[in-house]
C-alpha cells in the first residue's frame, strides 16, 4: 500500500489502530448500553489524526503479516533481579483460524513465565486478549521483549513480530552515535563494511 | 590480453580500444575521477575481479527459516566499483559490475589504491535507474564494501571482494556486509523483469533503508523521523514520495527490517519484491489502496484487495517462485511463514471475489506463470501485465481494482481471452466485457448492498447508501466505504452533500465523510465532525467522477469507555446529494 495520495485517510487508519488498542492498561466490565459519543470526543479523535498526519502507519504500508496487533504495558518500575510483570493486549484485526503468540527476551532479560499465549482457535476479531508475561532483568540496560504472533488460516500461515523496549535501572535509551561513516569525494556519506578480499 | 570495461547495466563489454565510444552509449560506465571516461593509457595496468555476497536461502521445508548452512556465493550485479587513492580517497576510476559480478578497472601503475563497492545501482540514459541502500540509523549513509590498500604494481592483477553474511554459527558475530547487496540483488531481479517489458524504462530514484537495528515496534506502531533514525520502523514497508513533505515525514523509500533476534528481511526476496511492487505500482501505474490490516479470509475494500494481491503476485514474478516466504526468528530458532500463489480460493473459501486479495493474487499469478493448473492455461509473462498496469489501470476512471486490470488484459491478450475469462469466473468475479466499473457484478460479498459497486448518481438527485461493518468488519473491509459515480459532459461547479442520521437512544450521531475523486486522485473532501458534510469542486472539468462516502467511526472506531473495545457506529445510512451548476 502506498500513502502517496491518501495521507489523510492513512492518518485516520493510523488513528484507528492507535486508539483501538489503548485499552491495554485498564479494562472493566463491558456494558450493553452504548455510550453516546459526543462531538467533542469525535473532534478529539480528528485532532489526533491531524497531529499524526505526517507520521506513517507502517501497519498500513507494510509487508504481508499476521493481522494481529499487540500492545504492552509495564505497571511497575523495572529493577535488576526482581521479576517484572508485563501486561500484554493481543487483538486479532481480521479473521484467523488459530492464533499463537510467543514472547521472548534476550540475554540478561529472560522470560521466566507465561511465555506463550494460546494457541487459540477462532479468536474474535477486535476482541482484546489479555495476557501477562514475567521476565527477570539481570542487569541494567535497555532490553527488548519480543512477541511473535503466528496465525493459521484456511489459505495460509502468517506471522508478525512486535517488540517493546524496557529500560532497567538508569540505563540510557539514547541511540548510539553514527559509526564508520565518512564523506567520500563525491560528497556522499558512506558507511564502510569490511570486504573479504582475495588477490588472485 | 582481455582488457575490457564492464557495464553490468546493459551487459555491455567492450575491448579497451572501444571503451570511450561504448560507454557513451551505455550510460552507467566508468569514470575517472572527474566525470569523464578516459581510455586506458599505454602504461596503465588492469585490476579486475569479481564481487560477490553471501546469499542466505530460506530452508526448503515448511516453516524453515534462513539456512546458513546452505549459503550461496552470489554475484553482486550492476553495482558501482571504485578505485580510491589510498592517500586521500580520491576516486581514480569507477565502473559497474556485469551480470556475473565481474569488474575491470584501468589504473596507473605503482599506485596505492583500495577498492570500494558501493551498495548502489545507478544508470543514466535510457533505461535509467538509481537504487541505493542506506543506513537510516546512521545519517542515511550509503553502504559500501571496502577492500584494503594495495599497490597496482606494473602488471595486471585480479582481486575479488566478497561481502560476508557475518553469521558465526549461532548468531551474527561480524559485520553483516552481505545484507545491502542481497537487498540490491532482489531489486536487480525486479527492474530486470520490468526492462523485459519496457526496455527503455525510466525508474524514479529509490532509496532502500536497512540497518541491523531496524526493528519492529509495539502494536499500532507509527514512524516519523526520530523513530526511523532510532531504528523503530515497525515493519518492512514502502513509503511513497509526496510533493512538499512535512519536515517530520520520513524520507520516501523502502524500509527494511534488520533485527536478527526477531525479524530481518534482507534475505527475504519475496518481501523486498513485494515492497518494490508497491514502488512499481506507484511509479508506473496507480495505487488507490487505503491500506490497513488485512488477511486472506477478509472481504476487503476492493482497492486494498487489488494492491495487496498485486504486491504478493509481483513478488513471485520477480523471484520466479510461487511460494512466498518470509523468515523470522522465534525462540532462538530460524523460522518462516509463507503461502502458495498457485493456491486458488475455491467456492467455499471465506473470501473469494473482487474484494479478496487471495483471489487477486491467484489470478495475477495465473495470468503470468506458464505452469498449467486446473483452469489455468494462461501463460502471458510480464509484458502484457506491465502494459495493462501502465495504461488501463493507471488511467482508469474507476478505482484501481481488478476490473480495469482484467478488462485491459483481455483487450491486450485476445488469444487468451477465453482462458482469462474462465479464471476470472472461477474467482466469482464478473466477466462482463467493457466494464471497468464492475457494473455487472453479481457477487455481493455477503451483503446485497455491496452492489452495485459504484452507484450512479445524477446531478440534482439524492441517493441513499449505507456504511456497514457487518458482516465483513470495520476500517477497510467491504461495506465500510460506499462508492458513487457520475459524469460531467461539461465543466460545472460540483458539490456533494452528505447527511447521516441523528442520534437515537442506542446510537450516537452519525459522522459521514465524503471524498470526490477523478482518475483516482482526490479532488475535494468533506470530513468535518457532524451529521452533515460537503465536498465542493468549483469549475470541475468534464469527465468521470467517483464519490466515496463512509461513516467515520466505521473507519476509525472509537474506544468504548466501559468495555475498552473498539465501537464503530455500525450500519449508517447516508443521503448523498449531487449538485452540478
Amino acid at each position: 500500500m502506498t500513502d502517496g495520495t491518501c495521507s489523510t485517510r492513512g492518518a485516520l487508519l493510523l488513528c484507528a489502530a492507535m486508539l483501538a488498542l489503548t485499552a491495554c492498561s485498564d479494562a472493566s466490565n463491558e456494558t450493553a448500553a452504548a455510550a453516546a459519543e459526543t462531538a467533542q470526543i469525535a473532534a478529539a479523535r480528528r485532532n489526533a489524526a491531524a497531529e499524526t498526519e505526517d507520521m506513517v502507519s507502517a501497519v498500513a504500508a507494510g509487508k504481508p503479516g499476521a493481522p494481529i496487533d499487540v500492545r504492552f504495558d509495564v505497571p511497575t518500575k523495572p529493577r535488576v533481579g526482581e521479576p517484572l510483570k508485563i501486561d500484554v493486549a493481543v487483538v486479532p484485526l481480521s479473521t484467523v483460524g488459530r492464533l499463537e503468540v510467543l514472547f521472548q527476551g534476550n540475554d540478561g532479560f529472560a522470560v521466566v513465565s507465561n511465555g506463550q499465549l494460546g494457541p487459540l482457535d477462532n479468536p474474535a476479531v477486535g476482541k482484546v486478549l489479555r495476557h501477562s508475561v514475567t521476565v527477570l532483568p539481570q542487569s541494567e540496560g535497555v532490553f527488548m521483549l519480543s512477541a511473535i504472533a503466528m496465525t493459521d488460516g484456511t489459505d495460509a500461515s502468517m506471522s508478525r513480530s512486535f517488540a517493546m523496549p524496557i529500560i532497567v535501572g538508569n540505563a540510557s535509551a539514547v541511540a548510539s552515535k553514527p559509526q564508520n561513516a565518512v564523506t567520500d569525494a563525491t560528497g556522499e556519506t558512506v558507511q564502510s563494511l569490511p570486504a573479504v578480499e582475495t588477490p588472485r | 590480453m582481455s582488457r575490457f570495461l564492464v557495464d553490468g547495466a546493459g551487459g555491455c563489454a567492450w575491448l579497451a580500444t572501444l571503451a570511450l565510444l561504448a560507454l557513451a552509449g551505455c550510460g552507467g560506465g566508468g569514470s575517472s575521477g572527474g566525470g569523464g571516461t578516459l581510455p586506458p593509457q599505454p602504461t596503465d595496468v588492469v585490476v579486475s575481479g569479481r564481487i560477490t555476497f553471501d546469499r542466505v536461502p530460506i530452508g526448503g521445508g515448511a516453516g524453515q527459516g534462513l539456512d546458513f548452512a546452505a549459503v550461496v556465493l552470489a554475484p553482486a550485479r550492476a553495482v558501482t566499483v571504485e578505485a580510491l587513492a589510498a592517500a586521500n580517497s580520491a576516486v581514480l576510476a569507477s565502473t559497474v559490475t556485469n551480470d556475473t559480478g565481474n569488474y575491470s578497472l584501468s589504473l596507473a601503475p605503482n599506485t596505492n589504491v583500495l577498492l570500494r563497492v558501493k551498495a548502489e545501482m545507478v544508470r543514466t540514459g535510457a533505461p535509467s535507474w538509481s537504487f541505493r541502500v542506506r543506513n537510516n540509523t546512521n545519517g542515511n549513509a550509503l553502504y559500501a564494501l571496502d577492500g584494503t590498500s594495495f599497490n597496482t604494481g606494473t602488471t595486471n592483477s585480479q582481486r575479488d571482494l566478497h561481502a560476508a553474511s557475518g553469521w558465526g554459527g549461532a548468531g551474527y558475530t561480524t559485520p553483516r556486509a552481505a545484507a545491502p547487496f542481497a537487498i540490491l540483488d532482489t531489486v536487480y531481479q525486479a527492474y530486470t523483469l520490468v526492462l523485459g517489458a519496457e526496455p527503455g524504462a525510466s525508474f524514479p530514484p529509490l532509496d532502500l533503508f536497512w540497518s541491523t537495528t531496524n526493528r519492529v515496534g509495539t502494536g499500532g506502531c507509527a514512524v516519523d523521523r526520530p523513530s526511523i533514525a532510532s531504528g523503530v520502523i515497525c515493519t518492512t514497508f514502502y513509503l511513497a514520495p509526496v510533493a512538499n513533505p512535512a519536515a517530520s515525514r520520513p524520507d520516501a523509500g523502502i524500509y527494511v527490517l534488520g533485527s536478527a533476534n526477531d525479524d530481518s528481511d534482507e534475505f527475504d526476496r519475496h518481501v523486498i519484491a513485494h515492497e518494490w511492487g508497491h514502488y512499481y505500482q506507484d511509479s508506473f501505474s496507480r495505487d488507490d489502496s487505503i491500506g490497513g490490516p488485512h488477511g486472506f479470509s477478509d472481504r476487503l475494500d476492493p482497492r486494498l484487495a487489488f494492491s495487496e494481491g498485486w504486491g504478493n503476485a509481483f513478488s513471485g514474478m520477480v523471484v520466479g517462485d510461487r511460494n512466498y516466504r518470509d523468515s523470522f526468528a522465534a525462540g532462538g530458532q530460524q523460522r518462516s511463514f509463507g503461502f502458495d500463489l498457485e493456491s486458488n480460493p475455491g467456492a467455499s473459501a471465506a473470501s473469494i471475489g473482487w474484494y479478496s486479495e487471495s483471489s487477486i493474487q491467484s489470478l495475477l499469478w495465473d495470468f503470468f506463470d506458464d505452469a498449467p493448473d486446473g483452469l489455468d492455461t494462461v501463460a502471458l509473462g510480464f509484458a502484457p501485465i506491465h502494459r495493462v498496469m501502465a495504461n488501463e489501470v493507471r488511467t482508469a476512471a474507476a478505482f484501481s481494482t481488478v476490473y480495469p486490470f482484467v478488462e485491459g488484459l483481455r483487450t491486450r491478450a485476445p488469444a487468451s481471452d477465453g482462458a482469462i475469462e474462465a479464471l476470472v469466473r472461477a474467482q466469482q468475479i464478473s466477466t462482463q466485457r467493457g466494464d471497468p466499473f464492475g457494473t455487472a457484478e453479481a457477487n455481493n460479498g455477503g451483503d446485497p448492498r455491496n452492489l452495485p459497486i459504484y452507484r450512479p448518481i445524477l446531478p440534482g438527485t439524492t441517493e441513499r447508501v449505507c456504511s456497514t461493518v457487518a458482516p465483513n468488519g470495520p476500517v477497510n473491509k467491504l461495506g465500510v466505504a460506499r462508492f458513487l459515480r457520475f459524469d460531467l459532459a461539461a465543466s460545472r461547479n460540483v458539490t456533494v452533500d452528505v447527511r447521516g442520521p441523528a442520534s437515537s437512544p442506542a446510537l450516537p450521531d452519525a459522522d459521514p465523510d465524503v471524498y470526490l475523486f477523478r482518475a483516482g486522485l482526490p479532488q475535494a473532501a468533506g470530513n468535518a465532525v457532524g451529521i452533515n458534510d460537503s465536498a465542493s469542486l468549483p469549475s470541475a472539468p468534464a469527465g468521470a467522477y467517483l464519490i466515496e462516502v463512509h461513516e467515520y467511526s466505521n473507519v476509525d472506531p472509537p474506544i468504548d469507555p466501559q468495555s475498552g473495545q473498539p465501537k464503530p457506529r455500525g450500519e449508517t445510512c447516508i443521503d448523498v446529494t449531487l449538485s452540478a451548476n
